[in-house]
């Protein structure tokens, strides 16, 4: 059954967690509300460097319910790319064999393989779909395709560094003897550093630069402070991180002081906890799972003043929204009844299951206690309870309105 | 940097734990499929057709900060509608604004109240016909796909079936008889569920409406009357924190809640239920609490929202014996997974402490640090007496210790792998 009450009051509340705003003393943000990217099932997100595309793989969730339960999947699945400008998600071509892929900083290339097969394997040009097979040895190679001009897959065996580059290109630098290199720190188009260390003497510390015109190598020496620093230039920054506090996944601020007080909230609820979720480099905006479904929400940095302000106004509409369905609830729970509203005792019990909502009918004060509403001479202004919110209280009234009315 | 090989470790699969989308009870169990995306934000509201086979919403596409931070109006954004069947989504031709709407049971008709009166709209089509429910104090859509029409209680003595095509007819009913709402029909009878009032007494009733006839029939109401035919919903929401749950609605709450103090119907005393025993999720999560969640007519899909987003998951019944296993084997995934991390931890001791495990006494507080999660330690029984382990003949043969779990245990050996042995 559907009365022209039950369609007319409780559908038309949906705004509240639309977005949600926190932040710190210094700084506050907006979580914008959700945009779909895909449906499920996808398993894998990366956002590319300059965070303006979102590579994902998706599988066609199974018709089966076992397969689903079991976490089984018998299709094949896809790589796409959504561009977050152009509002759309494009496929990738790969091969069909392929089952891993490492996108690389340029954002135009990728490379692809089947597990540690020295077959089916190559990189991709994301702009044109067109590949070129390699027969790289995958289980000794490293991947430093985060960084912007990085576009290489790393091999280092002996005293030979070889950088295979998507264009076909390798590169091979002889390392000087006894120096160890373990982790490329910068990647300019005519420079490539390496952190290194002289073998047997991990103290010291130095960097290996590697000129692209002139093919040099020189080794410099550092102290293992300055190297850290150096390698600690390419962490990524975020604003915020992905707090998992079960059942929940937040975003919450980072280096929030023991104890501090803020008048905004410092976290704001995203998803379901065990999911996961992946921040852009820019910090502007979170890609993340909901069921196997894509979404992401834009995080926009607002005023801090204003931010309360909207929190202050958010928290209103929120009494406002809870009074009103409290106050339908209560209506519709009288209408079943021949017009009689419960009575004060038990009241919550009764109207529950009108509302299904169990805290927003603890935060309500019925203050009319019971009785025939059909008796009422002046319902619009008969106070039936009220919902305490920041600086007043949201009263509804018998024949269903609410009114803000602010503390004296 | 990563090395290839890591970069697949890690890339290991992920997601929410579709074990856990399983719920139910040892009777009925259910399974919650993974999601499909309607419509991104901000979607405000939504209603389905009385089939389930149409999806309706309003949807306010808006960048402008203070708009979205602002309140709703239905003046702001468009009407669509998704069809389940075909997978697409068409705008709602209607010309004005749509306040409210209720979709009939032919999925072709919507009644709708605009800015400019109500009426009933074609959703093919775009045409109108005028109709007016102003007066009408009860009003019962057609629930049922094979009644698109409108029923209303002009007054206590009246039932008025609204056509389509603008037409009415009236049906005199009992006028000590008060409808509460329409329980089952098909396209000869529709059932409703009422009550009567008479000293100070309430007796509960059903009222029968022949279609063919325009005839109504009453008879006591019993609590079988409602219905296992779909009309009762399946499943319900429950809010915990900042959580929503759907689990399977409890039909007895919400008669009790209606029921009145003094009846002369007496519920049917049902035998005592023995405790469930059941590995079954009684609930499972469906995402942050604070936007819509409504659940088909027929019980086999739920539209939710995330951030404003619309999503569908599909609600498919399973088996439940096939669900308890399913629950089983995911409760011995679990405890073979926490066994292991434990036995690791014992093994990352050993590596500190040349080789030698902790003894019995105090194992828990010198393995703590060892642990991702310390609660793993609580229900693990430790069975070496502790020593070094360096030369231990068959590692991969003796017990470091195990968990109890149903029907079994889930053992962890001293090279640190786990394995299921179930009880003898």
């Amino acid at each position: 059954m559907k009365s022209i009450l039950v369609a007319l009051g409780f559908l038309a509340c949906a705004f509240a967690n639309a977005q949600e705003i926190f932040g710190d003393d210094k700084k506050a943000f907006v979580l914008l509300p959700a945009e779909v990217i895909s449906s499920g099932t996808v398993d894998q997100v990366e956002f590319s460097s300059s965070g303006r595309y979102i590579t994902y793989r998706r599988t066609e969730p199974s018709k089966s319910i076992l397969e689903v339960v079991k976490n089984e999947s018998s299709k094949k699945s896809h790589w796409y790319r959504y561009d977050r400008i152009a509002k759309a998600s494009v496929l990738i071509p790969l091969p069909e064999t392929a089952n891993q892929v490492f996108f690389f900083g340029d954002e135009q290339t990728a490379f692809y393989c089947q597990g540690g097969d020295k077959e089916d394997q190559g990189f991709i040009n994301l702009l044109n779909g067109a590949t070129t097979a390699t027969k790289l040895p995958v289980e000794s190679l490293t991947y430093f395709g985060e960084m912007r001009s990085a576009a290489y897959l790393m091999d280092f065996t002996g005293r030979t560094l070889s950088l295979f580059s998507p264009d076909g290109r390798t590169l091979t630098i002889s390392v000087p003897p006894k120096i160890h290199v373990f982790s490329p720190i910068v990647s300019e188009p005519g420079t490539l550093m390496f952190a290194a260390f002289i073998k047997g003497t991990p103290s010291q510390f130095g960097h290996i630069v590697y000129k692209l015109a002139d093919a040099s190598v020189t080794f410099v020496e550092t102290t293992q402070k300055l190297m850290r620093e150096q390698m600690n230039v390419n962490e990524k920054k975020y604003e915020f991180w992905f707090e998992d506090l079960g059942p929940l996944g937040y975003l919450t601020m980072q280096n929030i002081p023991k104890n501090y007080v803020s008048e905004l909230p410092t976290k704001a609820k995203l998803c379901m906890a065990k999911s996961f979720a992946r921040i852009s480099p820019a910090s502007d905006c979170v890609a993340y799972m909901d069921a196997g479904a894509l979404l992401i929400r834009d995080i926009k940095p607002i005023d801090a003043a204003m931010a309360k302000a909207a929190a202050a106004k958010n928290a209103k509409l929120k009494a406002m929204s809870d009074a009103k369905m409290s106050a339908l609830g209560l209506i519709i729970c009288a209408s079943d009844m021949d017009g009689v509203l419960p009575g004060i005792e038990g009241w919550e019990a009764k109207v529950l299951p009108y509302t299904l909502d169990g805290d927003m009918l603890k935060n309500f004060n019925y203050t009319f206690k019971g009785g025939n509403l059909s008796g009422i001479d002046n319902p619009a202004t008969t106070e039936l309870g009220f919902t305490v919110g920041p600086g007043g209280r949201a009263v509804a009234y018998c024949d269903g309105h609410v009114r803000w009315i602010p503390n004296p | 940097m990563k090395s290839i090989l890591i970069t697949l470790g890690i890339f290991a699969f992920l997601s929410n734990g579709f074990g856990q989308d399983l719920f139910g009870n040892s009777k009925e169990a259910y399974v919650l499929m993974p999601s499909r995306a309607i419509a991104s934000s901000v979607v405000r509201q939504v209603d389905l057709s009385p089939s389930g086979r149409l999806i309706f919403y309003r949807q306010v596409l808006s960048t402008n900060l203070d708009e979205l931070l602002g309140y709703d109006s239905p003046e702001m954004g468009k009407w669509f509608v998704y069809d389940r069947v075909s997978m697409n989504t068409t705008a709602l031709k209607f010309p004005g604004v749509i306040r409210e709407m209720s979709p009939l049971g032919d999925d072709k008709t919507v009644y709708f109240i605009s800015n400019n009166g109500e009426g009933l709209l074609n959703i093919a089509t775009g045409n109108v016909t005028s109709i007016s429910l102003a007066g009408v104090k009860r009003t019962y859509f057609g629930e049922k796909a094979y009644a698109p029409f409108i029923i209303g209680c002009p007054n206590k003595e009246t039932l008025q079936i609204y056509y389509l095509n603008g037409t009415t007819t009236s049906v005199k009913i009992d006028p000590t008889i008060t409808l509460h709402w329409l329980l089952s029909g098909d396209a000869k009878n529709l059932t409703f569920y009422g009550s009567r009032k008479t000293n100070a007494k309430r007796s509960l009733f059903t009222a029968t409406l022949n279609m063919l006839r325009m005839e109504v029939s009453y008879r006591d109401y019993t609590p079988e009357d409602h219905g296992e035919d779909g009309s009762r919903p399946s499943f319900t929401r429950e809010k915990s924190g900042d959580m929503d749950y759907i689990l399977l609605f409890n039909q007895e709450q919400i008669i009790q809640s209606q029921a009145p103090n003094s009846t002369n119907v007496k519920p049917t005393p049902r035998p005592p239920q023995p405790a469930e025993s059941t590995l079954i999720p009684k609930m499972t999560r469906l995402g942050p609490t604070g936007g819509i969640v409504t659940f088909s007519p027929k019980g086999d899909y739920v539209v939710y929202q995330d951030a404003g987003s619309l999503l569908v998951r599909d609600i498919q019944p399973i088996d439940p014996n096939a669900a308890q296993k399913l629950a089983m084997n995911e409760l011995k995934k679990q405890l073979l997974h926490k066994v292991k991390e434990v036995g690791l931890g014992f093994i990352m001791y050993g590596g500190d402490n040349d080789d030698v495990f902790p003894g019995q006494e105090g194992w828990e507080d010198k393995l703590k640090p060892y642990l991702r999660n310390s609660d793993s330690i609580r229900d693990f029984n430790y069975l070496y007496r502790g020593g070094d382990v360096s030369k231990l003949d068959n590692p991969a043969t003796t017990e470091l210790g195990f968990m109890v779990g149903p029907g079994g245990r889930a053992v962890v050996y001293m090279d640190g792998h786990a394995k299921w042995i179930p009880n003898p």
